[in-house]
């Protein structure tokens, strides 16, 4: 979408190519010089600002590969001598890490797809379709994103426990659906309104209403966008901590993150399980991040840059 | 005049057409606008229903005596209030929530654009890079606080290790005294932010014409007079968007402080939201804890307006 490399590679070529002549020749060898050395300067920061992002990661993954013995050692074992699976083994057979990621595949699943059908809804209509108040109606819905999900728990807790829903997908799954939900809005709104203005046009000559034209046209031509915010949407819900914690007190209901951040409590210092349930729990970030990588960051800037 | 013939009924269609769009377009101002309300009705609802009802309800009871454990009582009062004043604790948290939310988020900015100014540079493995950059920010945030808890174990931790197998002091107890789990967790917060910072950083930067910096080339400029006079002016706008988001946000943490220090030692770590939630769930006072939810939803507002009032001004929007 807004990210391209378009404009840095234009800097260089122009650079080359605007070179006065009187010294030019002299100045290009200095630049090169100099070029080639602040090159490699930053080829090694780049390397150690990735190894800075990157270490607490590679340092779960090797101590939920290392075996027993050596998670103890002092000092720490920097590179295991040997490497086994064991503690998948156990996070997923006697510890209840596989129930937790279920709990959570479900639960960030259906509030995705909820908030990705109200929100593309409302984002094509704030988009593409012409009627007052429009800005207004598109900065209450935004204006809902500021509200501080701590000032909605106790409420919200009271409320669930009141319709008996604390300890069920759906205490997770309603309140995940509507915070996203803003977000979910300006993204749409966003992407839908840099469509060409003649896909409806074509579709009412060809006889199809609003609604056809909805369904058939715009969505087919929205999918990337709507991938995009369901990424994002699904990162979220799947990360989110609060509220998993306050309305699943029951063991078995916890999602990954809860479960992840509780386990230390109940035994002493188990981290080979836990290092391999992160693992497990990073597993679709992940892939999404590797697959959608483009997508995702020019989704995320959108907000802020626009 | 087969020519002709063959055309007429082309003409009638499209002059058919026309008609039928000029008459149409008058019922489908109407038509258009019904079908948009429908289709922003669910949203508005459920965003009432279960954002909104129950932030009313919140001051609604910061203004009553609302314990779970005694009988329910309706008056209202300022009890919750009064008694937010004379805690200490209260106090304490307030303090470290805007301390945290200040001093995180200048780190977060200030490393996040070093990385952006990196990433905005060609070279190989650009790609890698940046999605390296994504990590942290896509990482569940109690996770990686569960995580950093774990590599500051004093005993286990990485380290401490380190240290040791370098020869230096390594007896560090992390999280164990007020002044290094403060720094502790600012050490993880900043890895965990600075990331988004610097992606957003960067779509700025993208986002500044080539031609600006051609200009200066011709003029000769340095590359700190390059940064100061083009970077940092075109991309003011970027980061106060950045600065103030992610204050809204640090106002808020809980997952981090939760995961790292749960508020310890002591109350050193303790931020208002943690209070809020120790207060309102585990000790069942949902009036109190409402009161605080209020007072914190205010700090928040009080940033969002400034927000309004300082970034969504058209010339900053450029």
């Amino acid at each position: 979408m807004s990210i391209t490399e378009v404009p840095n590679q234009k800097v260089q070529k122009r650079k080359t190519s605007t070179a006065r002549p009187r010294s030019g020749p002299m100045r290009r060898q200095r630049r090169s010089g100099w070029a080639k050395a602040r090159m490699g300067l930053f080829n090694a920061s780049a390397i150690v600002l990735g190894f800075y992002a990157l270490f607490p990661v590679l340092w779960i993954v090797i101590t939920s590969l290392k075996p027993q013995s050596q998670l103890t050692t002092q000092p720490v074992t920097l590179i295991p001598s040997s490497i086994t699976l064991g503690s998948y083994r156990t996070a997923l057979g006697q510890a209840p890490f596989g129930r937790y990621y279920i709990n959570s595949l479900v639960v960030s699943v259906s509030s995705t797809l909820a908030t990705l059908f109200l929100g593309t809804l409302a984002g094509y209509a704030i988009a593409r379709l012409r009627f007052r108040f429009k800005k207004t109606v598109l900065l209450v819905i935004l204006g809902f994103s500021f509200l501080p999900p701590i000032t909605l728990v106790v409420p919200l807790f009271n409320l669930f426990r009141h319709f008996s829903l604390l300890n069920t997908y759906w205490a997770l799954i309603i309140p995940y659906t509507f915070l996203s939900l803003p977000i979910c809005v300006w993204l749409m709104n966003a992407y839908l309104q840099d469509l060409p203005k003649e896909l409806e046009e074509a579709a009412m000559v060809d006889g199809l209403n609003y609604f056809g034209a909805f369904i058939r046209i715009i969505l087919r031509v929205s999918i990337p966008g709507i991938v995009t915010a369901g990424l994002i949407i699904f990162a979220t819900d799947w990360n989110e901590f609060l509220l998993a914690l306050t309305f699943m007190t029951d063991n078995s209901m916890r999602t990954l993150p809860v479960g992840i951040a509780l386990y230390p409590g109940q035994y002493t210092f188990p981290w080979g399980i836990i290092s391999a349930a992160t693992v497990l729990a990073l597993v679709p970030v992940a892939l999404a991040v590797s697959v959608f990588q483009k997508r995702l960051i020019s989704g995320m800037t959108l907000g802020a840059v626009k | 005049m087969k020519e002709i013939t063959r055309s007429e009924p082309g003409v009638v269609a499209g002059s058919a057409i026309l008609s039928r769009t000029k008459k149409r377009t008058r019922g489908l101002g109407s038509r258009e606008r019904r079908f948009a309300f429908w289709l922003i009705l669910p949203t508005f609802v459920g965003l009432t229903a279960i954002l909104l009802y129950p932030s009313a309800q919140t001051i609604l009871w910061s203004f009553q005596h609302y314990v779970l454990t005694d009988p329910l009582q309706h008056n209202f009062t300022l009890s919750n209030y009064t008694q937010l004043f004379h805690d200490h604790v209260f106090w304490l948290a307030l303090k470290f929530t805007i301390f945290y939310a200040v001093l995180s988020v200048l780190g977060q900015t200030i490393v996040g654009l070093g990385v952006a100014l990196m990433a905005n540079r060609e070279f190989r493995g650009r790609g890698l890079f940046r999605a390296a950059l994504l990590f942290p920010w896509m990482m569940p945030t109690v996770i990686t606080a569960v995580v950093w808890r774990f590599m500051y174990d004093p005993n286990y931790g990485l380290f401490n290790g380190v240290l040791q197998r370098l020869g230096l002091p390594h007896s560090f107890v992390w999280l164990g005294s007020p002044t290094l789990a403060v720094i502790a967790l600012f050490l993880v917060a900043i890895w965990k932010v600075n990331s988004f910072a610097a992606l957003v950083f960067l779509a700025g930067l993208q986002s500044i014409p080539a031609s600006v910096y051609e200009a200066a080339d011709v003029d000769g400029a340095t590359a700190w007079q390059r940064f100061s006079r083009i970077t940092m002016p075109m991309l003011r706008p970027t980061i106060l968007v950045v600065l103030v988001l992610r204050t809204v946000e640090a106002l808020q943490a809980f997952d981090i402080i939760y995961g790292l220090t749960l508020g310890g030692p002591g109350y050193s770590t303790l931020n208002l939201p943690l209070y809020l939630y120790q207060q309102a769930i585990q000790g069942l006072n949902f009036g109190y804890g409402s009161a605080m939810g209020v007072v914190l939803a205010i700090m928040i507002s009080a940033f969002a307006i400034f927000y309004v009032k300082v970034l969504y001004r058209p010339e900053s929007l450029g």
